[in-house]
């Protein structure tokens, strides 16, 4: 029941009754909680990497099958006319002789039907060399250069052949559309670009270990590759440890796309004698170059 | 390389955001009660008409406005909280003290005229970026009244 509505003035003359018309102190923590600050930051931060950790697994199964479902001659369509762009084609006697040893490789450790490998030489110092869509590898010259035999030129190009072979390229494309379409989606309604940007480096580091683990299948299968051409893998765990002295900075391996060299080395050694493939062997020289 | 940097950057001003604010809010919180107690003599209501008085008091509007930015840290808890929704902790306390502020603003404004009691007190609130990305997240809190100003019989005579 409300009392009858009357007005104020009415009843208050000059002297307005006390603690109608007074401030009393209004306790604190009304519109503040105490609970702490980093408590909060703790559960939905974590809470929020174990999300995108569940949805960098799930998703990247899926773009696994994906990318799996995709045939070799749609990769190929799809890479379209990279190949046109990858590598000079001033060095022609260079390229070939990559090619040449790519063929011997496949030869000795046949590809799936219908796959194809096309190797392009890049005019570049750095020591790198990557497999791309359609079966297009590229070798930069200073990994050439560096390369002690051929061996261990033949290693890396087994090694990317791998990736052809496994179809990790198609794998690891089909893999990164889904993530951050289903990233976009979750985190993209987040309010504000912190959150988002904080999601996605998590994802992208998630999403590391798939690509560490499709580097040590191309290393095995390298090293298979390596063995049936050669009949032992002399020079192949030489080759990280080179790379390992090269002096190139190498980030930690939960941040990197790779394994850390000595690892490989080692795993790469320990697969050698787990099958019986001699680690010691007539190294091949590569072919002189004209200065 | 660049994972690293960003994420030594990222957590660098997280903790600046986390240290700092906490300092700032513990700081103004205690300059805050202690005010409040200070200017207790100064009374403020919502109502919009004062008691009738004799004599009549003089009135002037008094104001206070405060504009509080949010630090990183708790705009990074603000970011992950909108995800899953619930109370925004961290805005609060901000916008408490705020609230609090602009009203400390005004008493003090109230208090210069020899006002006593302010009436038909008032907020708005208006933010500064509208919600724009990256830029200042930052909120404009303003309190206003009628400042009652006793007058003595003698003076109300004139």
């Amino acid at each position: 029941m409300q009392p009858p509505d009357t007005d104020p003035r009415d009843r208050e003359q000059d002297a307005p009754p006390a603690g109608r018309y007074a401030n009393p102190p209004i306790p604190e923590g009304i519109n503040v909680t105490d609970e702490h600050p980093l408590r909060e930051f703790v559960w939905l931060g974590g809470g929020m990497l174990a999300a995108v950790v569940v949805l960098v697994i799930v998703f990247a199964w899926l773009g696994h099958i994906v990318g799996s479902l995709v045939p070799f001659e749609t990769e190929r369509r799809l890479a379209g006319s990279i190949g046109q762009y990858l590598g000079p084609a001033s060095d022609e006697p260079d390229r070939a002789q990559l090619q040449a040893l790519a063929d011997r490789l496949t030869a000795a450790d046949p590809l799936p039907e219908g796959m194809s490998i096309s190797v392009h030489l890049l005019d570049d110092d750095e020591i790198n060399a990557f497999a791309t869509l359609g079966g297009h590898i590229v070798v930069a010259r200073g990994l050439v250069e560096a390369m002690p035999s051929e061996n261990a030129l033949a290693l890396v190009l087994a090694h990317e052949i791998a990736h052809v072979r496994e179809r990790h390229v198609i794998r690891t494309l089909s893999r990164g559309v889904l993530t951050s379409l289903a990233m976009a989606v979750l985190f993209g309604a987040a309010e504000g670009d912190l959150p988002e940007s904080f999601a996605g480096q998590a994802g992208i580091t998630a999403g590391l270990t798939f690509s560490r683990a499709q580097e040590r299948e191309a290393d095995a299968l390298a090293l298979r590759g390596v063995h049936a051409l050669y009949g032992h893998v002399a020079g192949a765990s030489a080759l990280f440890d080179l790379l390992t002295d090269s002096g190139r900075y190498t980030p930690p391996e939960w941040l990197s796309t790779h394994p850390q060299d000595g690892k490989r080395s080692d795993a790469l050694e320990a697969l050698a004698r787990g099958n019986g493939w001699p680690l010691a062997g007539e190294l091949t020289p590569l072919p002189a170059r004209p200065q | 390389m660049d994972v690293i940097i960003q994420i030594v950057v990222f957590v660098a001003l997280l903790a600046v955001g986390y240290l700092a604010g906490r300092r700032a809010e513990a700081k103004h919180y205690r300059s805050i009660i202690a005010r409040e107690k200070a200017l207790g003599a100064i009374l403020v209501f919502p109502e919009r008409l004062p008691p009738a008085i004799h004599p009549a008091p003089a009135s002037q509007l008094v104001s206070g406005s405060v504009v509080i930015s949010v630090d990183y840290f708790k705009r990074f808890v603000a970011g992950l909280r909108m995800i899953i929704g619930g109370r925004l902790t961290s805005y609060e306390s901000l916008l408490d003290r705020a609230r609090r502020e602009a009203v400390l603003r005004m008493k003090e404004e109230a208090q210069a005229l020899g006002a006593d009691q302010v009436f038909n007190v008032k907020f708005e609130t208006a933010s500064i970026s509208k919600g724009a990305s990256k830029s200042i997240g930052s909120v404009e809190v303003l309190a206003y009244g009628t400042a009652l100003i006793p007058r003595t019989r003698a003076a109300a005579r004139h």
